[in-house]
Formats: C-alpha cells, structure tokens, sequence
C-alpha cells in the first residue's frame, strides 16, 4: 500500500467519523489545485484507477468538489483546447455509476460544478441524459448518483437554477416510478423523497419565517396570529399540495430511511406554509395513527405493518413539533396518540416488532418540551411524567429507556411541570436505566417511593411486564413488582395479588406464567412481616391462588415455564397449614410433575419447592419412594433425584440423610451396579455433594462421620477422571467442573469449621494435597472452560486462611510463594482460559515437587490434544521451560531434563496397552525432540540410560501394535533418537518395520518423516542417497518386495560403517 | 436512528455556526478575520479565491467562510450561500468613493432566498485612519435602515486596533444562537430576537 493511498483511507476514515462537510474544510483550495486535483484523477494508469484504491477516489474527488469553488471562470484553465470543465464534469460521470463510495463525492463534484452560475448551463443537458438514463437501461447505481446530484443542488443551488428545471426534474421523478426495478430500491425511494420535497420547498415563497415562526410559538397573543396569518396569505401551487400527498405515502415507506427522509421533508414544507395550511399537514399526519387502529380493538391486535405507519407518524409529527407548529388545541389528541405509540409492540411470530416507534414517539415527547410553551403542556405533564417514567423504567429494550429518560429530562430542566421531577430523574438518569435489571429492580422501586407515580408502575408492570412475549421481562417484571409492593405491604399487597390472580384465568399462557411468578414473588416478600401469624396468613392467600390453575394446565407438555412458576409459587408460599389441610388439593401433584419434569430448569423449581417442604415436615417417607422409583428410573428422573437430595433441608428434619448419601454415593461410583448412566445426572448427584455439606454446616460433626466425609470427598476426587465423551463432545467436563467446585467448596466448608471438628480425622492433610493435585492438573488440561473454573476456585483456595487447629501448616498448599507470584502478582490476571497469557507460567508450576505428577500428566494431555489453541502455546512454554532447567539433578529434589523425562516414562510404565496414556506421553516427548530439548541428555551417563529406556519403552512391541497413531508417534520417537549418537544403530535397526508396514500410510508417513527428520538434523552421516530413496521409492505400492528393497538400500545408505 | 442519536447530532451541531464574510476588495475582511484569529496582520494581500477559518468564540465553534471581493470575484459569491447563518459585511469607512457600489452589492445579496434568516452584521471597518465616514453616516450611505428582511446591526470598528472587533462577533454570535435549528437555548434568546425584530 502506498504512503498517499494510506493517508487517503485514513482521511476516508475521518470523513467517516465527523462527515465530509467537516473534513473538507482543512483540504487545501488554491488556485493550482484545481489541475493538481484534476489531473490526479486522469492520470492514465495512475493510482485512481486502480479497482482497490476506492479511498483515494473518494478523497480526491472529494477534494476536486472543494477546489470547483474557487470564485474564476473555469474557462481561464483552458489551453491548448482543453476544456477544463468539460474534463472535470466527464471525471466525476465516470464514477457516478459506481457501486463504491466514490459514487457519493461524485455526485458532490457535479452538484459544486452545476451551483457556479458559469456552468449552470450544463445542468439541463445533465438532466437530459439522467432522464433518458434511467427510461432506456435502469442502472440503479447510476440512478442514485444522479438523484444525488439533483437534491443537493435543490438544497444549496439558487432558486432559479432550480426552478428553471422544474419540469425536466418531475419528469425524471415520473421516469424512476415508473421502473418498478428502481422503485425496489431503498436508496432511490429516499433520493425521490428528497427530491420532490426539495423541489416543493424551492417553489415556496421563503421569506423570513423562521424567526417569525419561533415568534408565534413563543408569543401565542392572538393579535400576532392574525398579523401573521394576514401576511402569510400565499397561493400554495398544486404541485406542492401533490408532493405532501406523495410524502404521507412515503411516511409509511417499509424502510426506515425513507419514512425519516419523509418525516424531515413534510415538516420543513409545512414550516413554510401558512398557518392553517401547516395545521392541515399535522391533521393528515394524525390521521395515520388511526389507519390500522380502526380494524383493531385494542393495540396488541395492530396488524405488524402497522409499524411503518406509526413510526413515520411519529417521525412526522416530531419533526413537526420540534419547529414548534404543533397547535395548542391539537396536544391533547397528538399526546393521546403517543401513549400509545409509547406502549407499541406487536408480536410477530416468536418476537416483535415496534422497539422504533416507541423510540420515535419520545422522539416527539422530546420535541414538544422544546418547542411547546409550558402552559400548554401543564395540563398534559402529570400523565406524561407517568407515561415516561415507566417507560423509561420498563421497556424491553435499552435504547428506548434512554431515550424516555432523555424526553424526562428534557421536561423536568424547561418545563419543571413534572411532580418530583429532579429528584426521579436521579433515579432513572441515563446509566440507571442502562441496563434492564437495574431498572426493573433497583431504580423502579426507588421511583415508587414517590407516590404520584408508584400506581403507574403498578398499572403497567401488571397489565405489560407480566404479560410480556420476553419471559425474561415477565420474570424482572415480578420481581420489580415485589421490590415495591415491599414499600407498603399492607396497602400494596392484597390488591396486587388480587390484579395478578386475574391474569390466571387467561387463555394466554405467558400470563398465566406471569401472574404465578408475581404472586410467588409477593408471598417471599411476606417473609418482612415480623408478625409471623400476619405472614401465614397472607401466604396462604397466595397459595390459595393455585386453585386457578388446574394440574392440567400445569402437566402440559410444552408448559414448563408454567410448571416452573408454580413450583416456584409453591416454594414461597407455603406453609404449616398447607401441609395439614390445604385448599389447594393438588399441589403435591405439583411438585411430582415438576420433579418428573424433562426440563432441568423445572426440575430445580420443583426441588426447591420440597425443599421448603422439607423444613417444615418430615419428609423420610416421601424421600424414601422417590429413590427407590427415582434411583432407577429414566435419565430424566435420575437427573432429577441428583438435585433433589441436595436440595432437602436435613437440618430441621432428618429426612433419612444416610440414605441419602448411600443413594448418592452408589449414583456416582462407577464400580456401583446403581451407577447412574446418564452425564447431566451423574453431574446434580456430585453437584448436590456439595451442597449438601452448605446444607448441614456449620455442624458438620452432628450429621456425617468422618468416615462418610471421607468416602463424600473421594467420590468428588474421583469424578474429576471422568471422560465420559458421546455425540455431544466431551460430556465429562461438566462433571469435572462440578467435582472441581465440590472439591474446593468442601475443603473451604471443612477447614472453615476446622476447630468444630477433628480435623485429622475428617480432612487429613494428603486427602487435601491430592485434591488440589486434582484441581491442578484439571487447570492444565485441555478446556478453557475447565482450566477457567480450576484456576477460580484453586486462587480462592491458595488465599484461604489456615484452619484453626494444631499443626495447621499442613493444610497450607505448597509453592504458595511461586504461585502467588505467578498469579496474584500481576494485579489483573487474564484468567486461566487465556491459553497464551497462561501456559507459559502454568509450566513452572512443575517446580513444585508435591503436585509435579498431576501438572505433568495434565500437561501431557494438553499436549496430544486436538486443540490448536491449547497445543501450541503449551507445547511452546513446555520447551521453553525445559531449556531453563539443568541437564540432571545436582541435589535431591532438583527438577531436571532427566527427572522430567523419568517422569514422563513413569507415567508409561505400566500402562503400555493403553493408548489413551501412552499417545500422549509419545507426542510430548516428540515435541520436546523435535525441539532439541533432550539431546543434551546423551552428555551425562543417566541422562543417556534414560533415552535408552526411553527408546526400549517405545519400541516395545512396536509390531504388534495396531492403532495407527500409536504407531505413528512410536516411529516419531525413534526417528528423532537418531540424532543420539551412542543410539543410532540400534534405532537405525528399528525403522524397517515401519518402511515396511502393512499399511501403506504408515510407510509412507515413515518416509515423510524421516525426510524431514534428516533434512534438519544432524546426524553426521551423509545423507544424500538416503533422501534420494525416500523421495523416489513408491512406499504405498501393493508390491512388497519393491518396498522391502528400498527400505533395505535406505537402512544401508545410512549405515555408519 | 433513533432518539438518542439525534440528541447526540445535536449536541455535536448545537455550537456550530457557519459565517460568510463578505464585502467590497480592499474593505479589510481578511485582516478582520486574521487580528480575530490572533494571527500577523502585516502580510495580508488581497485574497484571490476563498479561506476558511474555523474557530471557537464563546463557546460556539465558528465555521468562517471569507471570499475575496474583486469585482470579478463577486458573481460567484452565491457559491457559499448555502446554510449561512450570519452575514459579516465589512466596509472600507475611508472609501466614500466606492459608497454607493457597496450599497449595491449589500442589497442584492439580501435578496438571495438562501440568505433568508441569516443575520447581518455591518462592520464600519478603518475607523482608526482620519477621515473616515462615521457609523452614522455609513448606515445613511447604505440605506441600512431600509433593510427589514434580516436582523441587522452595525459597529464602528479597526482591524488595525482591534477595536469593537469582539463586541460586533459577539453580537452576530449572540442573535444567531437564539435562532438555530439545533440550539437547546432556543427558547431563553428566542424573546430578545423577536423583541428586535418587532
């Protein structure tokens, strides 16, 4: 890229960020600049004309529009025949067609050149041969450059430049609408639009009405109307009154850009034209409103299309209102409009659509604050400051409840009409209200306190948010309405609830949904009541509510949301009463849907919902036969029965605890017969582990033996080598993390408790060490999301204080001080999940001698893993970090190349038939080869018999292997041993039984590799022939004998004697 | 687009405005505009062709177009009509040869629709060299008092000196901000624009 093609884009850039009018006022405009500029651009084969360099077009183009004004007759440029206009006005034709930016700044150099009244004699033939353009061939880029053209020079060229070619300009408008292919076209529609309004504004009469118009907002003396109206006696021509019929259609153009183009164009026109003239136009436009309302009852039944309607209404009437044109008398029904435009949402399919006209009508709310005199609005303000708070509060969509806080403030700071104005404003200002939880949970009932409005946002969170399409806005939506009814219980409570049980008898089932969360929602907040019969009571009233829906709306099968609620519902509500006689026959049958829900999400409910059962009543029997059906039933139900028996309260009632942890102890072990088979079960049954011990703490003694709390722990240890993979990948990671989060919320639990307890007894020390060797080795492995949750509950281990009990340093993880350094140092850590940022300094964790086999093998995994983004980096820290470390151990415990690869093997040894352990083993230690990070190992005499075993290890039964990747990276290893001089010929030996294996793969992989191998080691010997027969021997053929021939000649060629 | 993005564009265009320069050759608008800008005044020549100068003054940012006023050059000064604010008209106070030339001109500009709002602001310029026309007799010599299209004021003023410079900005800065599209102060000014003009 050349230098001036980068500093085109980066003005292109700039042009981007502040628009061009901005930017063009620092280019330079001298007189030579114009042959500079012009010339530039025809430069044959010059940089303009190369497709790429469309930047450099724009600018220069741009900048050519720029130097068209200097105040001299073109003509002076001319010489030796050269027309210097005609020149410039065929460069800036050659672009306009374009489909790339260029095409814009075009349009800007013919619109500059045809406004100098030395040139405006070119426009009619321009418009000429736009109009025959667009009947003969249609090009649509074309088109829209010269539609470009036309409308910026109706709006900066003189009037009878203008005017002169009125006709030509209709005639072309007509031509375009006549092409239907155009009229497809956004871009031409919003060209048209602007054209025609240009147009109608260039016939208008233009004295000096904005001044005078401002007068009459401000001024409203009836005496200066007349005045007015007297002077503004003007013959509106008929085309005009044409084009506003046009713009009417144009407001409810399917595009946004074209209604806004519309919007802005019927305002200015009816800014110029008299008094009741321009009250007509705002009339037509209010008419708009009513077009899809007629047909409709109500405005959740407005047809979708209704939204381009209203929002070009909006967007009219803004406009409109903001030149302050809107008549006193016309507030009333335009604001009685915009509370609903305000409220617009119509679903369509499984969203909705009108998030943009409740956006346009505070856009017209904003407006009114700044053009319409204070008196006017007084009567309106009480409602709107309602209407806008909750919006502002309320609605789905962030833009639109800033933009209802912007029109709030502009009231509140002009008119100062709104009650409490200043101080609800803090509340909902612009960050308030930024994001939807904030708004619905925090700044809403904050704005209750106030009185005036906090039966507004009742209103609406009962009648909108609970029935709201989002079930997220139904959910915020309870939750809002018992943040404040919290405010005043007594007065709130009852005829809320009352309102909500309504919605339970509707056929819609989203508010059915809405309406139990609510009332689930109001019953928790009974729980402020300090009079705790007064709470009963009130709570009964609430479950009471559950009549109204029958079990079989509850049983549904596609209504978990419902089943949720009112397990939810019963969950909050419940109480002593129930238990013993409740009017509510069937809400056990409740809680068993919900238990025997598909849904996990409904599973919890209902677990939740026992679970406030359970600390009321025993519940031993009830526990007792769901383990039995549970235990063994679908993975559905055991997924189930995993949550619930860590959900259940045992410490108000026993409930059968040990059975309970039998039952989960036999659901996770895999030795078990009653092992449950299925992840996401296996997964709640570990998970519930952990929370049962948050359950019975701190009296951990009273309920587990210490000889249970060990068998709970290593049930937690032991699902962390859970690898379990299906069709979705590898499922086992999110038992891993649950075991890794059990793991860590134990131990805190346990060693928080330590002085409650005999500690050595229920934790002794190595039980700890090997779970943080667990949770180590997990933080290494292969899965972001793993090493994340690792490395988050690992720091939160690392700066746990030490248990209150003797000898505590012995719970104090070792290699505190490194770990420290390497993660807590550096103020902001990334995360372990940033591979790069996090391998490097995981490596070093080998120092430490206590967890080194667990880093090591969770290293090892890392590295045979098929994850590009976890395999390179910790390939490369790997080999980084063994090139810091000594050849073989000096003292006792010193790391060394030679204790690492011991290590490694130590690994193998014993487990040679399991691919899964020793693949990985192989390819670290290939990786670490290949680097040359072992070589110096042939230097000492125990670093040579550790290759040695190495190369014995490896080969071992190297024949009878049968998984090609074993014996891809068994060849790999012993290929890379040549490079160990004393091991040479004995791993010479080796090779022809991979150049003659009976897959042809495998030979010919061999032959690549060791291509590769003698082309960048070296190995001392001449290697010429060899690589010839590599390269020449045909290693897949079927003919054996060829193969063996050449995989002798190759053992030959590379013999050193 | 929506709501907030408008208010953001006008936050961005509520303190702008663009000014043209304009007047006879020789009246001193280019070294106006360079003793306003704080730059030397020694080196002014005429002006062939346009500058334009953009800078802040009270708070508004200034976007000044000034055109050289040769005879020659005059036809095409209904180039930079577009979106004009305000209209600076400065007049040479010494040149009472040239007097009725640039009443003339003053008022065929006034006629253009695209000036149409746009404030006038007559700078009396030269007051510092003996014998030049007062702001009195200029206002009668161009027949200002006959202009009703246009909010109007004249100062007495020296580029050389510096003197009534700011005031007369300040006055043209002034009237246009409580007239534009996008001011939030449209309503506070709006009363003393009117007032004037009635």
């Amino acid at each position: 890229m050349s230098r001036v093609s980068r500093i085109a884009t980066l003005l292109y850039l700039y042009t981007k960020f502040r628009g061009y009018k901005t930017i063009v006022r620092f280019f330079p405009h001298e007189v030579p600049d114009v042959t500079v500029a012009l010339d530039y651009m025809r430069m044959p084969g010059g940089p303009t004309q190369d497709a790429e360099q469309w930047a450099l077009r724009y600018i220069v183009l741009l900048w050519l529009s720029l130097v068209c004004m200097i105040p001299f007759d073109l003509a002076q440029f001319n010489d030796e025949g050269n027309d210097v206009a005609a020149q410039i006005e065929a460069v800036a034709e050659d672009h306009i067609g374009k489909a790339g930016l260029e095409r814009e700044t075009a349009s800007i150099v013919l619109s500059r050149l045809y406004i100098r009244k030395d040139m405006s004699t070119r426009f009619p033939k321009f418009l000429i041969n736009t109009r025959s353009g667009v009947e003969s061939s249609g090009e649509t880029f074309k088109c829209i450059g010269r539609l470009k053209v036309i409308s910026e020079i109706l709006k900066s060229g003189s009037a009878e430049l203008a005017q002169d070619n009125l006709g030509s300009i209709w005639d072309i408008v007509r031509a375009v609408e006549a092409r239907e292919a155009l009229m497809n076209n956004t871009i031409v529609r919003k060209f048209r639009v602007k054209v025609l309004s240009r147009t109608s504004l260039r016939i208008l009469p233009s004295t000096y009405q904005a001044g005078r118009r401002k007068g009459r907002a401000l001024l409203r003396g009836p005496d200066e109307e007349q005045a007015d109206a007297v002077d503004e006696d003007i013959d509106v021509p008929e085309d005009v009154e044409t084009v506003i019929e046009e713009l009417m259609q144009a407001l409810q153009d399917k595009d946004t850009v074209v209604r806004w183009s519309a919007a802005k164009s019927v305002a200015r026109i009816a800014e110029r034209l008299p008094i009741d003239l321009g009250n007509q136009i705002f009339d037509t436009v209010l008419d708009l409103f009513s077009i899809h309302s007629m047909a409709a009852a109500n405005l959740y039944d407005l047809p979708a299309v209704a939204e381009s309607t209203w929002h070009g209404a909006c967007l009219a009437s803004a406009e409109i209102a903001r030149r302050g044109l809107v008549a006193d008398d016309k507030l009333s029904q335009l604001v009685t409009w915009l509370s609903q435009a305000l409220s617009f949402d119509v679903r369509k399919g499984s969203h909705s659509v009108g998030s943009n006209v409740r956006d346009a009508a505070t856009y017209v709310l904003w407006s009114l604050a700044r053009a319409q005199s204070v008196s006017a609005l007084a009567p309106l303000a009480e409602g709107l400051a309602k209407k806008l708070v909750t919006v502002s509060l309320f609605d789905r969509e962030v833009h639109v409840r800033r933009a209802a806080s912007a029109a709030f403030q502009e009231y509140v700071g002009r008119t100062s009409l709104f009650p409490d104005g200043i101080d609800v404003l803090r509340k909902t200002d612009f960050y308030a209200v930024g994001v939807r939880r904030n708004a619905f949970l925090k700044a809403a009932p904050e704005v209750a306190e106030h009185l005036t409005y906090r039966d507004a946002l009742v209103d609406h969170l009962l009648s909108v948010s609970l029935r709201h399409w989002d079930p997220n806005v139904r959910q915020l939506g309870a939750q809002s309405l018992e943040a404040i009814c919290e405010l005043d219980l007594e007065a709130l409570g009852q005829s809320t609830a009352n309102r909500a049980s309504k919605l339970l008898q509707s056929i819609d089932i989203d508010d059915i949904h809405g309406a139990l969360l609510a009332l689930a929602e109001l019953a928790s907040a009974c729980n402020i009541l300090s009079d705790k019969t007064k709470c009963d009571a009130k709570k009964r009233e609430m479950f009471a509510y559950l009549n109204l829906v029958p079990l079989s709306t509850v049983q549904s099968s596609r209504n978990s949301l419902v089943t949720s609620a009112a397990c939810y519902l019963v969950s909050t509500a419940i109480t002593q009463n129930e238990i013993h006689g409740s009017p509510v026959k069937h809400w056990r049958d409740i809680i068993d849907v919900g238990l025997r829900h598909r849904d996990n999400a409904v599973q919890e409910q209902s677990a939740n919902a026992l679970a406030s059962v359970s600390r009321l009543v025993d519940c031993s029997e009830l526990l007792q036969r769901y383990m039995q059906e549970f235990s063994t039933g679908t993975p559905t139900l055991q997924q189930s029965l995993g949550y619930l028996l860590g959900s259940l309260d045992y410490t108000a009632y026993g409930h059968n605890l040990s059975a309970a942890i039998q039952c989960l102890l036999n659901a996770v072990n895999p030795t078990s017969p009653g092992r449950f088979g299925n992840v996401e079960a296996r997964r709640n049954a570990y998970s519930s582990i952990s929370r049962l011990f948050q359950t019975i703490a701190p009296k951990i003694s009273r309920y587990l033996s210490a000889a249970t709390t060990q068998e709970l722990f290593s049930a937690l240890q032991n699902g962390l080598s859970d690898y379990t993979v299906d069709q979705r990948g590898d499922v086992g990671s999110w038992i891993r993390i649950a075991c890794i989060k059990g793991l860590a919320e134990v131990s805190t639990i346990l060693m928080s408790n330590g002085d409650d307890l005999p500690l050595m007894d229920y934790f002794p020390p190595e039980v700890y060490h090997e779970a943080i060797g667990g949770i180590l080795k997990q933080g290494v492995e292969r899965l972001d999301n793993v090493r994340q949750t690792s490395g988050e509950h690992f720091l939160g281990l690392l700066s746990l204080p030490s248990p209150s009990v003797e000898n505590a340093e012995q719970w104090r993880i070792d290699g505190e001080e490194l770990f420290k350094r390497l993660y807590l140092a550096d103020g902001e850590g990334k995360g372990w999940k940033e591979s790069s940022w996090f391998f490097p300094k995981a490596v070093k964790m080998l120092q430490v001698a206590r967890y080194r086999k667990h880093v090591l093998a969770g290293l090892v995994f890392s590295v045979g893993s098929k994850t590009d983004s976890t395999q390179r980096p910790v390939s490369q820290s790997l080999v980084k970090y063994v090139e810091t470390l000594p050849t073989v151990s000096r003292s006792d415990g010193e790391y060394s190349v030679r204790s690492l690869l011991e290590g490694l093997l130590d690994q193998v040894k014993g487990n040679l038939g399991s691919n899964t352990v020793v693949i990985p083993v192989l390819q670290t230690i290939t990786v670490l080869l290949e680097a040359d990070a072992l070589t110096r190992l042939q230097n000492e005499p125990e670093g040579l018999q550790s290759l040695r075993s190495l190369l014995s290890i490896a080969s071992r039964n190297s024949a009878r292997l049968k998984n090609v990747q074993r014996i891809q990276e068994t060849m790999k290893v012993i290929a890379n041993l040549l490079v160990i001089a004393p091991l040479y010929s004995e791993g010479l030996a080796m090779l022809p039984q991979f150049f003659t294996h009976r897959f042809p793969k495998i030979r010919s992989d061999t032959a690549e590799y060791l291509y590769m191998i003698l082309q960048s080691k070296d190995i001392e010997v001449e290697t010429d022939v060899a690589e010839e027969i590599l390269l020449e021997s045909e290693w897949t053929s079927g003919n054996m004998a060829d193969v063996e021939s050449a995989s002798a000649r190759f053992i030959e060629a590379l013999s050193r004697d | 687009m929506g709501l907030l993005t408008i208010i953001r564009k006008n936050r961005q265009k509520e303190k702008e405005m663009r000014i043209l320069f304009l007047g006879l050759d020789n009246a001193g608008k280019t070294t106006i505009l360079k003793k306003l800008n704080g730059e030397d005044i020694m080196s002014v020549s005429p002006t062939l062709g346009f500058n334009i100068k953009t800078f802040m003054h009270g708070g508004y940012t200034l976007n000044i177009w000034d055109v050289g006023g040769q005879r020659t050059l005059r036809p095409y000064w209904r180039n930079y009509f577009e979106q004009t604010d305000a209209i600076v008209w400065v007049v040479d106070s010494t040149d009472r040869s040239r007097m009725r030339d640039c009443r003339d001109e003053l008022h065929a500009l006034l006629l253009e629709d695209r000036l149409s709002g746009a404030s006038l602001l007559v700078f009396a310029n030269k007051q510092d060299i003996q014998g030049s026309m007062s702001d009195g007799e200029i206002r009668a010599a161009l027949d200002l008092d006959s202009i009703k299209s246009h909010n109007w004021r004249i100062w007495p003023c020296s580029a050389v000196t510096g003197n009534n410079l700011l005031t007369g900005l300040d006055w043209v800065v002034n009237d246009v901000a409580g007239r534009l599209y996008y001011s939030s102060t449209a309503r506070a000014t709006g009363h003393s624009v009117t007032a004037i003009v009635k």
